[in-house]
């Protein structure tokens, strides 16, 4: 693990890495610790967004998800400490958007050729939800239907936050952790982030500045498909199981990055109806159509949408 | 914890061009995977047999036959590659310990088409542009939310390299 060294705080030092990870660019950026603190502490993020990767892949057969995938059916399956709080974060979402939010949507991401069939686990039931999984004492989880959870909708936030965690004590003066557009930002200046919206050349482009916040983007757009006459992509509505954000490219703010990661999916499918949801959690979400333009939804933080002309 | 999203009108901002997001040099990335350690430069060029079985045993493309590679005062590898996806290009180093182990993978540049963002010159043309948006943009957008790129192609990039480490490098 990381032992702090001498602090030393200084603005022009900057160190940005990246490497391939969670199926993805992850990216880490310091500001104000020499080279060799900076790349210290960028060693205990990335680790940080490894263990992620190795407890919560859907692709990896020793992976906690994998696990469960085969044998929670069962019989009750422990999982890492790390697993069962993005599970019960997942849930809870779940619950909270009436199961518009569900990890047990992988059956469908399956059968679209989204993600790969997982090895040694039986064929879901169509008709399992969130509803069908129990959180056990000790950290365990078991299913009551045959169904397959798939984690891609929430961890990549939760790896985000759990870098940002274990990068904290190296005392950056500014840090963000990016993986593919799910990113935290935290320290003293403020971060501009582009929202890459598909616009047509004319329309105005989005920049977000933030401090000390999470961010989040989904969009259906450039992952289209066909599977046979339905339309087909990597965000499924939990209740209709019909893709999701075909159309529309959302991002939402919240105080943590996996939360602002699961709340995109419940935005896409539910645009306003979804305010309720995002003021629990303190979030803000912007909605983005071509036809229609930006949208503010929520604003539980201070809200200032500018047009500047 | 404070937020705003600043709506720019398209004019104010240059033509989206081909970039770079630079990350490492490939020294700093040397002394990240490898601290401490000297490199000595043993690139290889790859013969046609060579590359045929490569492609065989990697299962992955083979762009060049020339593959840049340095020892390392540890007894490692260092091997710089570039692979490319649809809209974007990679350069990546990965460092393979004595015992033939990944001890790292660091991406160097990530070139794409709006990464253009972050480059200053982008940047010199928005501050002309008005007062009031040089003021609010001052410094850059370091950050892009809504991109995910794919990182298969890497992965086929590091069987390849790993590959070409079992069968040449480690026997050299």
């Amino acid at each position: 693990m990381y032992s702090p060294r001498t602090p030393c705080i200084s603005r022009a030092d900057s160190t940005e890495r990246a490497r391939p990870l969670l199926g993805t660019t992850v990216s880490i950026r310091l500001e104000g610790l020499p080279r060799a603190c900076a790349n210290d502490a960028i060693d205990c993020g990335f680790a940080a967004v490894e263990c992620v990767q190795r407890l919560m892949s859907f692709h990896e057969d020793a992976s906690d998800v994998s696990r469960a995938n085969r044998d929670a059916l069962a019989r009750p399956v422990q999982v890492h400490p790390q697993t069962y709080a993005v599970l019960r974060q997942a849930q809870a979402i779940a619950e909270e958007s009436a199961g518009v939010f569900d990890i047990c949507v992988a059956g469908r991401l399956v059968e679209w050729g989204i993600l790969p069939p997982p090895r040694a686990a039986g064929p879901p039931d169509p008709g399992a939800s969130w509803r069908d999984i129990e959180l056990g004492p000790e950290y365990t989880l078991r299913f009551h239907r045959p169904l397959w959870i798939d984690l891609g909708g929430i961890a990549k936030g939760y790896a985000v936050d759990r870098a940002i965690e274990a990068i904290a004590p190296a005392g950056a003066w500014q840090c963000v952790v990016n993986a593919g557009g799910d990113l935290r930002v935290a320290g003293r200046a403020t971060e501009r982030v582009l929202l890459d919206a598909e616009r047509d050349p004319g329309d105005a482009v989005a920049v977000l500045e933030i401090e000390n916040l999470g961010v989040a983007s989904s969009s259906g757009l450039r992952h289209r498909r066909r599977h046979g006459d339905r339309a087909a992509g990597p965000h499924v509505h939990g209740r209709t199981g019909s893709v999701i954000g075909a159309r529309s490219f959302v991002s939402v703010i919240a105080p943590t990055c996996v939360v602002a990661d699961a709340l995109t999916k419940v935005v896409m499918a539910q645009r306003r109806r979804a305010l309720p949801v995002l003021e629990r959690h303190g979030a803000t979400a912007y909605w983005h159509s071509q036809r229609l333009g930006w949208r503010a939804i929520g604003g539980a933080a201070p809200l200032s949408t500018e047009q500047m002309q | 914890m404070r937020f705003q999203l600043l709506l720019i009108p398209p004019a104010l901002i240059a033509p989206a061009v081909v970039q770079a997001a630079n990350y490492l040099t490939l020294e700093q990335a040397q002394q990240a995977i490898f601290p401490g350690e000297t490199f000595t430069p043993a690139d290889l060029v790859l013969g046609k047999e060579q590359v045929e079985e490569l492609l065989r045993v990697s299962r992955s493309p083979v762009l060049r036959s020339r593959v840049r590679a340095w020892k390392t005062s540890g007894g490692g590898w260092f091997v710089l590659d570039q692979v490319y996806g649809r809209d974007d290009r990679i350069t990546y180093v990965i460092g393979i310990d004595a015992s033939g182990a990944v001890r790292g993978i660091e991406i160097l540049v990530c070139d794409s088409g709006y990464e253009g963002i972050r480059n200053p010159r982008w940047l010199g043309q928005f501050y002309g542009a008005t007062h009031a948006v040089a003021g609010a943009m001052a410094g850059t957008i370091a950050n892009i939310s809504g991109t995910t790129l794919s990182v298969e192609h890497i992965t086929e990039g590091v069987r390849r390299v790993l590959a070409t480490h079992a069968l040449y490098l480690s026997r050299g």
